[in-house]
């Protein structure tokens, strides 16, 4: 049975070793490709494994809040929701219909009346239109060899075909798309698939026809503009990434290096005996690029902050359809949505590094160790260790990403290291029970020494003031701590302003974001005011004795030039003279002093002497930006003449005079403080000791009293004496004066200093002090 | 039932190894089911190792069976074997079930039968039955029969549509008939025919699905961009290219059984069936896989091995069949796994889990050992029947 073999044995035995050899290969195959995903690409892999295992979920730190003296909140975090958008997703399946729908939503396509119409009357070349997947477009323009700018162009061009402001920008749209196709007509269907091509002519032809409607396109209420930010976010990812690159390349080599180190040797010989070594290559490199890029186009970026509510549940609802959208929740600082919002120069606002301050923020941070090391070597003091404090905290918190919000100005700026958190997050493994959590850690509250109703009279007061005035501030202090009670200024533009019209602001009209109490960049002459420390100076070093007598008719003559006074006081004291603001009287002892003292220019340095020691010339310690104004000794004895009235060159802040009036009335020069405390650390309160002579003080501050009972400011505070004060009025070339006035309540035993100042503002008496009065006599004042 | 028994202990006086492969393999296989599956929701409380094991309990009585029954005996019925495996798989366009847009199975009472499965040993034993005695293969008409009689049930098989076991039969037909005697060079004309004519059947033949499949394994050798790279690697590409991950982040011994990542995560579907095998290489990494490969070499070449020794025609030829069988499902499974091969659905022996694809491998290795233990030891010399040409 077995006879009949049509192959020989041997050839069978051939052939069956051939099959063998076969499934060996095969094998062999097999298990090479193995080894080499595994050993050769096992690292590429095994990121690729993680980032697909993981997903981070940022959570969001709350902001302190800035709260008034008493805790009430004045600037704090709300919950909102931001509008979010992975951009892989968006790439891949928003349709323009529902970008134009969502951006509906946020009311950023408020398409006017007429044009609604013509949608309404085209819609089914709209809803061709609005069918077209975004990324249709894109990979059209893949198709013209775009580069990755250009494609954000006509991406945002799109956006822009379907937003607000739709007709120059369709213009440019289309202009951009012709040009790029080449400059014919027909190169647009290669842009866009044909149905949408046409509708799209067709919708560019009647919007040309409804030009002629004119201005009735909404303005934009600026800032805040979604299409700008998804513009912004496509545009920068290439840039993103290369910054990303470097950083990583060097974590990744520093790695490959931990794990050849940790491998076994005769492992890492053979690998690289096999393989090649594991240097890093062009290849390695070209792979993290990818790699990165692709992270960078899963994460969720935030397109809009606290959206409407109406997007929020459209968003959430849809979820499914709108591919890529989500909706997250976060905070907003609601000082900065609030139109009533008090203080807003001295609690600043927050913004958004945008990714052209982005630089310049980085800039800020070099600053702030400068800053930092400046603080550290000079001698230390409790506020000065407190705020050196900050200033490393703020160096610690300064992660920022081009997206997050960043306080600008006043309060917000200056203590952005304690009220800002550190963001948490939730690592979710997929697969694993567990869940990395990095709780956020909220800022601290800043408790100010504002009184907020205070405030809100003072403001009020300031902006009720019947006069001209081109801008002013008041300022109240607390006499033994150096604690502002208030500071207001004018004009005052509320948070949502501030925060909208910053730049432009900044740009044109810089004038009305300085707060004039402290940071105006031509701090004013403080006119009169000037007079009582001059007096206390004279007093004190016997210059003057407190029962002399100065006759005043109107005015001096001196090398020829005539100097006047407000009026003709005849024989006037020292006291009278500061009641009823005497400039005779001052200039005769002005004179007296320079000539007992030898020279004007000695004259003029004992003066400054007596004005410094008061504070004036130097920072008040409120350690908010401020103007430090200037004061130098005059050197002739007309310099002097101007110099003892307040006026020639010398500059005060309405802080400073607020701080010197405090010094007078006790003796004692306080710090000016702002902050009592930041969370549980309290910003102690500095006060010196001036040792001025109680006598001297009490004459001074007896004329003080008469400018209220009899003198200057005797109209403004007519039936109410428990105060004491001085007015001024600071000549101006060709301008009204700038009114003065800078007192303390009460009368005997003060507490508190006050100082209204109006730029341009007419008298003293007639316009200052009846701002001060209003304040004393609202509800605020306890 | 004693003479099966002593049968059974003569059989194996030689072949226990080949067993004994087959159960390790088979351990392994039951170990990673249960290791895809105990992470996974979805078959979490199915116990899916324990249901796999009574498959394997039955299995292994197939096995035995088949080993008991003298080989010869079903020469005469080979052909209604055959013929039963065909109508099997003809019976799937009238009563089968849809799973997955594929019509590949019969509900039975109690289990489903993959008749497609069976039509593999049932091609081997036609395929044995129809060569054994054939002295024309070695010309181009002799070749007509056997390519009949695999294309048939292949198209059959094809159009379930069942591209992976489908697949299987050409190096089977192409195996056996080399070792029947047919000329090497006809065969390599018909290699080279066939992979000229890979477009046409690309375009003709293919769904939609396999042909994206296809792309799908094309486009990873090509360069591309992210967006373009990340779209498909979400969507057509999903299988491959998280099967790759899971391939590759298991470095060079694993994260150990249950503990990869990737499996935990529950990223690759179908990972305690067709893709057990990137669990596998993640948790035991290449020291795994080289492992596993390794019991998979040993398998096929003991069944070589007999195929070697047998000089009757219709057992050799049947080893022979099972052994390309077997190598051919291990390549393709582990190749579409590492992404050698385009995607496919095809079982890993011993090692996935499944009822009629474990019961036709051990039905196949129980023939293996049939022949090997009722073949006519070699009495007479290597001269002694040799016809020289």
């Amino acid at each position: 049975m077995l006879l009949f073999y049509y192959i020989s044995p041997r050839a069978y035995h051939r052939r069956i070793r051939r099959v063998g050899l076969i499934c060996l290969v095969l094998l062999t195959a097999l298990w090479a490709r193995i080894a080499w995903l595994q050993v050769v690409q096992g690292d590429q892999w095994k990121a690729r494994a993680q980032s697909r295992l993981e997903r981070e979920e940022t959570l969001p730190f709350v902001r302190g809040t800035i709260r008034d003296r008493l805790g009430r909140p004045i600037a704090e975090d709300v919950r909102s929701y931001d509008l979010m958008v992975v951009p892989a997703d968006f790439y891949r399946e928003t349709t323009i219909g529902q970008l134009w729908r969502v951006l509906q939503l946020l009311g950023r396509s408020s398409v006017r009346d007429g044009f609604r119409e013509f949608l309404a009357s085209r819609e089914q070349a709209m809803r061709t239109f609005f069918s077209i997947p975004v990324r249709d477009i894109l990979d059209a323009s893949d198709r013209l060899g775009l580069d990755a700018t250009d494609r954000a162009k006509v991406y945002y061009y799109i956006n822009r075909l379907i937003d607000r402001e739709l007709l120059p920008e369709r213009k440019r749209a289309l202009r951009f798309l012709r040009e790029t196709a080449a400059g014919s007509d027909a190169a647009l269907h290669t842009v866009l698939p044909g149905a949408a091509a046409r509708a799209w002519r067709s919708i560019q032809e009647e919007a040309a026809a409804l030009e002629g409607l004119g201005d009735c396109i909404p303005k934009g209420d600026g800032g805040w503009d979604a299409t700008e930010r998804l513009d912004r976010l496509f545009r920068t990812i290439p840039e993103r990434v290369e910054d990303r690159v470097d950083s990583w390349q060097q974590r990744r080599v520093a790695e490959r290096d931990a794990r050849r180190s940790e491998e076994a040797a005769w492992w890492t010989s053979i690998r690289e005996w096999m393989f090649g070594s594991a240097a890093w290559n062009e290849e390695d490199e070209q792979r993290l690029r990818r790699q990165v890029e692709e992270d960078l186009l899963e994460r969720a970026y935030r397109i809009e902050r606290s959206v409407p509510y109406e997007a929020v549940t459209h968003v959430s609802l849809n979820q499914k359809a709108l591919g890529g959208w989500s909706v997250r929740p976060d905070t907003v600082r609601r000082s900065a949505r609030d139109a009533e919002a008090v203080a807003p120069h001295l609690i600043g606002h927050l913004r958004e590094i945008r990714s052209e301050s982005y630089a310049s923020w980085q800039d800020r941070v070099v600053l702030w160790r400068e800053d930092l090391k400046r603080a550290r070597s000079a001698p230390s003091s409790p506020l000065s260790e407190f705020w050196a404090q900050n200033l490393e905290q703020l160096i610690a918190r300064s992660r920022y990403s081009p997206s997050s919000l960043q306080g600008w100005g006043g309060i917000e700026e200056r203590l952005e290291g304690r009220l800002r958190g550190i963001d948490g997050a939730i690592i979710v493994a997929r697969g694993e029970d567990r869940s990395e959590l990095r709780t956020p850690q909220d800022g601290e509250d800043v408790w100010l020494t504002i009184d907020l109703e205070l405030q809100r009279a003072c403001e009020a007061a300031l902006d009720e003031a019947p006069t001209a005035a081109a801008g002013g501030a008041v300022v109240v202090l607390d006499i033994e701590t150096g604690a502002t009670l208030a500071m207001a200024t004018r004009p005052r533009r509320s948070g949502l302003e501030m925060l909208r019209h910053y730049v432009e602001l900044d740009r044109q009209e810089p004038y009305e974001l300085v707060d004039k109490s402290r940071d105006y960049y031509h701090p004013p002459a403080p006119g009169s005011i000037m007079k009582p420390f001059l007096a206390l100076g004279a007093l004190e070093d016997g210059f003057l004795q407190p029962t002399e007598r100065i006759r005043c008719e109107h005015s001096i003559i001196h090398h020829g030039r005539r100097y006047k006074c407000e009026g003709e006081h005849g024989d006037v004291d020292v006291r009278e003279a500061l009641g009823k603001s005497c400039n005779v009287f001052f200039y005769e002892l002005g004179r007296r002093l320079a000539e007992q003292l030898g020279s004007p220019e000695a004259a003029g340095e004992r003066l400054e002497q007596w004005c410094r020691r008061f504070g004036f010339g130097e920072p008040t310690g409120v350690s908010i930006r401020e103007k430090q104004g200037h004061i130098s000794a005059p050197a002739t004895v007309a310099g002097i003449i101007q110099f003892v009235i307040g006026q020639g060159d010398v500059a005060v802040t309405p802080l400073q005079a607020a701080r010197a009036m405090a010094g007078l009335a006790s003796g004692r020069l306080p710090s000016v403080r702002v902050v009592e405390r930041v969370g549980e650390h309290p910003v102690p309160p500095v006060v010196s000791d001036l040792a001025l002579s109680d006598w001297a003080r009490g004459i001074v501050a007896q004329g003080l009293t008469g400018t209220i009972e009899s003198g200057t400011a005797h109209e403004a505070f007519r039936g109410r004496s428990d105060a004491a004060g001085k007015t001024g009025s600071a000549q101006v070339q060709g301008k009204t004066s700038h009114a003065w006035f800078a007192g303390w309540v009460p009368r005997d035993r003060p507490r508190f200093a006050i100082v209204v100042y109006l730029k341009n503002g007419g008298g003293g008496g007639a316009d200052a002090a009846p701002v001060a009065r209003r304040i004393l006599d609202s509800e605020a004042w306890e | 039932m004693r003479r099966l028994v002593t049968n059974l202990v003569l059989a194996l006086r030689g072949e226990w190894h080949v067993v004994l492969l087959a159960l390790a393999i088979q351990v392994v296989g039951l170990a990673f089911i249960w290791s895809a599956c105990v992470h996974d929701p979805a078959w979490q409380d199915a116990d899916l190792h324990w249901s796999q094991l009574k498959r394997v309990a039955v299995a292994m009585g197939a096995m035995l069976i088949t080993m008991s029954i003298r080989y010869e005996r079903l020469g005469p019925y080979a052909y209604a074997l055959y013929l039963l495996a065909f109508l099997g798989v003809l019976a799937t366009y009238v009563i089968g079930v849809d799973v997955n847009h594929s019509r590949r199975w019969i509900r039975l009472p109690g289990f489903q039968l993959q008749p497609s499965e069976f039509m593999k040993i049932g091609l081997v034993i036609g395929l044995a039955r129809y060569l054994q005695y054939r002295r024309d293969v070695g010309s181009w008409r002799g070749l007509i029969g056997p390519f009949l009689l695999t294309t048939i049930p292949m198209v059959a098989v094809l159009k379930a549509p069942d591209l992976g076991t489908s697949l299987l039969f050409i190096p089977i037909l192409l195996a056996m008939v080399y070792a029947a005697g047919a000329r090497a060079q006809h065969l390599r004309l018909l290699l080279v025919l066939g992979l000229v004519s890979l477009p046409a059947l690309y375009f003709g033949f293919l769904h939609g699905y396999q042909r994206s499949r296809v792309d799908v394994w094309l486009q990873q050798w090509v360069p591309t961009t992210v967006a373009e790279r990340r779209d498909r690697e979400l969507a057509e590409g999903y299988q491959m290219t998280h099967a790759k991950i899971m391939v590759g982040s298991g470095g060079l011994s694993g994260e150990g059984l249950g503990q990869g990542p990737v499996n935990r995560g529950n990223l690759l579907p179908e990972k305690h069936t067709d893709f057990i095998f990137p669990v596998i290489a993640e948790e035991w990494g290449l020291l795994g896989s080289t492992g596993l490969i390794v019991l998979y070499g040993s398998l096929i070449g003991s069944c070589l091995g007999i195929a070697y020794r047998v000089r009757e025609p219709f057992g050799r030829l049947i080893v022979l069949g099972v052994a390309t069988l077997f190598t051919s499902q291990v390549f393709i499974n582990l190749g579409m796994s590492v992404g050698l091969l385009p995607i496919t659905g095809l079982t890993l022996p011993f090692v996935s889990y499944g009822g009629s694809a474990t019961i036709v491998a051990y039905i196949g290795l129980g023939l293996v050992l049939s022949v090997a233990t009722h073949h006519q030891p070699v009495v007479a010399g290597e001269g002694f029947s040799e016809r020289r040409s």
